[in-house]
């Protein structure tokens, strides 16, 4: 009887493992996870987001919806193939971006008003941009009040002034220029911080979470086994 | 097989929580000093399995081990998965603490039910063990799937539509948890048959 049960259960174990060699060739493309992660990066007013499961797979075809912080529904798409849905700023707040990738599997991203603003350049940038123009007039302005006595002087600011003006318009020139050739330059590196950003987010438990959590257990074991025997006597 | 927060609508997690409650309170009384050690050490079994990722082509699945938690802990299983759950939660986010009560009632529930459909076959010879601790290991995550399909419903219009989608994709987890089961459940008859009969 022991012989025939060894025998079994080699047949067992070798008519398993062929199932489970089976089922790794010919596995289906289904998505399995505990969770799913979205992120999102800004480019200039463009929205740019990635869905993945936490193994890094993308996920195809996951329904984007973006909210703003009273929960209204701003706008709505599916992610592309390699998982990303980018879309145009459709107001500027704080965007609430939440992926549904259906049975039960959902992830948000947030992005603050802050970051919007300061991606479309809204805050700070065009009073900066105002000021350069308004130097010139008002140094246009001032060479009026002195009197006419000294009219080489006059002149000599007269070319200041025109001096001035050249090189605040160059100023503006060089700061676009910049900006554009930066703008393009970093976008690669923008990306990458997102994504690694993201990844750190993403990544799986530590071993120190595994063996908290088991540690915890063992603790409410044994806040258990206390109690049961202070019952007992 | 863990639902994410802010899916289900708040009565869906209510009652889940509530159903929960009441399963891990008969669990609690059941619990008795030969129990409490087994039930720590299935819970804890059951918060690393869903870390153990099994590569299946492209992607991975993970393992539940509700069957045989069910199997070895009867009511127990609730409490037990509770607490791996809350863990889990916390520490992995995997699901999320206002969906505590629904996963639990997804996974808890059906190893219960499995508990009184298969233990009492596991004690009988072995051919018959074979075959109920694999269907054990199967059906509990089937029941799983149906159950969670079902808690799905109220946010997913056609409930045959997920409820399929579901099991389906958990169909490769139904086979290898069958096996795992199986192995599980013979190894302990042969090495501690008491864990088994009592």
């Amino acid at each position: 009887m022991k012989n025939l049960f060894k025998i079994k259960s080699n047949y067992f174990i070798r008519f398993s493992f062929i199932i489970i060699v089976l089922l790794f060739v010919f596995s289906a493309d289904f998505a399995f996870a505990h969770r799913v992660v979205v992120f999102a990066w800004l480019e200039g007013d463009t929205v740019f987001t990635e869905s993945q499961f936490p193994d890094g797979r993308k996920i195809a075809d996951g329904q984007v919806n973006v909210f703003d912080m009273e929960k209204n529904l701003l706008l709505e798409g599916k992610t592309d193939q390699n998982g990303e849905f980018s879309f145009k700023i459709p107001k500027i707040t704080a965007l609430n971006i939440i992926l549904d990738a259906g049975m039960g599997h959902q992830g948000q991203w947030k992005l603050s008003e802050d970051e919007i603003r300061s991606s479309m350049g809204i805050s700070g940038r065009e009073p900066d941009s105002e000021k350069p123009e308004v130097r010139p007039n008002s140094s246009k302005a001032s060479p009026a009040v002195p009197s006419g006595s000294l009219i080489p002087e006059n002149a000599i600011q007269d070319q200041k002034t025109a001096v001035q003006l050249n090189e605040a318009q160059l100023d503006q020139i060089v700061e676009k220029a910049v900006e554009k050739a930066l703008e393009k330059k970093l976008q690669p590196v923008t990306r990458m911080l997102a994504q690694t950003l993201a990844r750190m987010q993403n990544s799986g438990p530590t071993v120190n979470d595994i063996f908290g959590g088991i540690g915890y257990i063992l603790g409410l074991m044994g806040v258990g086994a206390y109690f049961l025997s202070r019952k007992k006597s | 097989m863990h639902i994410s927060e802010g899916i289900l609508s708040g009565p869906v997690l209510f009652s889940g929580a509530a159903l929960a409650a009441a399963g891990t309170a008969v669990g609690l009384k059941q619990l008795d000093y030969d129990r409490i050690a087994r039930t720590g050490i299935l819970s804890a079994a059951f918060f690393v399995a869903s870390l153990i990722h099994v590569p299946l082509g492209p992607t991975s699945v993970h393992l539940i081990l509700n069957g045989i938690v069910g199997l070895l802990l009867g009511w127990c299983a609730f409490p037990a998965i509770l607490i791996a759950l809350l863990l889990q939660a916390l520490f992995f986010q995997f699901g999320g603490l206002t969906t505590l009560g629904i996963n639990t009632i997804v996974m808890a529930l059906p190893a219960v039910i499995c508990y009184y459909l298969f233990s009492p076959f596991i004690k009988n010879n072995n051919v018959t063990t074979i075959i109920a601790a694999y269907a054990c290991g199967f059906l509990c995550v089937f029941f799983s799937a149906v159950i969670m399909g079902g808690a799905l419903i109220f946010t997913e219009e056609n409930f045959m539509e997920i409820s399929m989608l579901v099991i389906i994709s958990n169909l490769p987890v139904m086979i290898i948890e069958g096996f795992i089961t199986t192995f599980c459940i013979l190894f302990l008859k042969k090495v501690q048959p008491s864990l088994i009969t009592k």
